[in-house]
């Protein structure tokens, strides 16, 4: 039994060993500073961002508010010099980098297969259960089997409108002959990605097969 | 440049070697190392006005818990495979024992006990140093590294490991 000294002896040339060859990049002061750098950019363009949606979306209710359409002022209205504009160095726009999307591939890969409860006549569906040609995922909720193609496409159709999900910004879809599309930016905003459902499919269950990535 | 200002920057070229090997001793992966320590780095450089005093210690506070987290997520990531830890230990001519026996061992031990034995024995640090930078009492530093070492030793005069009296030569 080799005692705690000699233990922590070898331990010391072990470790020196094994990171004998280790040294940090050359650039690596210079990446810190650019990641630093965009960091706090991207801190400034939220700080910027959000306080002027609060106050736009203030704007909008103040002029839609209840009885706007059959108010009747009942007093003159006053010019008023408008406050002076508050002194601001010039500031440079801040590209706020825009939502895409990945397919999330372990997903995919978990629900490859139908569920056994999918019933045998789910090739009635625009997708088939027994000769489904398109990569995709099958779920099984509600009681109900649902399959989710997903696909790509370098545009996303001049008909298809935003669609709101809970932390899922920016995706479009369109609702045509029973069959639910729905559009995800692609990352760097290369092309689109496609799910493609029945329109009974809960879109909850569908955009599981997508992650936002930033 | 001038935001973090020059000590700072000296601060990273002259802690970042040893902060990289701690990181590649807590992770077993070169790439996940260099990883931790920009990110590790990157905190220090955010909390830099905050910091009172040396950023070495919050520094390697933040190198320790990024790399628990790593640790963590590799039991999340299916396709991550353990070769590639056993792989950065590939042996050279000399030393077998050490790197076919002993780091491989470290490399199996939990991860707060892997930290303790890196931090007191690659770092230098004591019994208090150790515990500020984990996070924990002194009197757990002091049973980690008791635990740690006693699986090393069994690990050390196993079938695979050294004999006895083999050791002292």
């Amino acid at each position: 039994m080799p005692a705690d000294d000699e233990l922590t002896t070898l331990l010391r040339r072990g470790f020196a060993q094994a990171t004998a060859d280790l040294d940090p990049s050359p650039d690596l002061v210079h990446l810190i500073h650019r990641r630093h750098a965009g960091a706090r950019r991207r801190r400034v363009a939220a700080a910027v961002a959000v306080p002027a949606a609060a106050l736009a979306a203030g704007a909008g209710v103040a002029l839609t508010g209840p009885g706007t359409a059959n108010h009747t002022p009942s007093h003159q209205a006053v010019a008023v010099t408008p406050p002076p504009a508050p002194r601001t160095t010039p500031q440079t726009p801040v590209p706020v980098k825009a939502v895409s999307y990945r397919v999330d591939r372990q997903v995919v890969r978990r629900h490859h297969s139908a569920p056994l409860h999918c019933p045998a006549n789910a090739t009635a569906t625009p997708f088939g259960k027994s000769a489904n040609p398109r990569p995709g995922a099958w779920f099984w909720t509600h009681g109900q089997c649902f399959f989710v193609a997903v696909g790509g496409a370098d545009t996303k159709p001049a008909d298809a409108t935003p669609i709101h999900i809970t932390s899922y910004p920016g995706l479009y879809g369109t609702l045509k002959d029973g069959v639910r599309t729905i559009y995800a930016p692609g990352i760097g905003g290369r092309g689109w990605w496609v799910l493609t459902m029945t329109a009974n499919t809960p879109r909850k269950t569908a955009v599981r097969t997508i992650v936002p990535v930033n | 440049m001038d935001v973090l200002g020059s000590d700072f920057d000296q601060f990273v070229r002259d802690s970042s070697p040893r902060l990289l090997r701690m990181a590649y001793l807590l992770t077993g992966d070169r790439g996940h190392a260099e990883d931790v320590v920009q990110t590790a780095l990157l905190q220090v450089a955010r909390r830099l006005r905050r910091i009172r005093g040396e950023p070495a210690p919050y520094a390697r506070r933040a190198v320790v818990n990024l790399a628990k987290n790593h640790w963590r997520g590799r039991f999340r990531r299916p396709h991550e495979s353990t070769q590639a830890v056993e792989a950065c230990y590939a042996p050279p001519e000399a030393d077998v024992l050490l790197q076919e026996v002993l780091l491989p061992a470290v490399m199996q031990l939990p991860v707060r006990q892997r930290a303790v034995l890196v931090l007191r024995y690659f770092q230098d640090l004591s019994v208090e140093q150790t515990a500020d930078a984990l996070g924990c009492s002194t009197g757990t530093v002091k049973s980690q590294t008791h635990h740690a070492l006693g699986k090393l030793r069994e690990a050390l005069t196993g079938p695979a490991g050294l004999k006895e009296n083999d050791h002292a030569s």
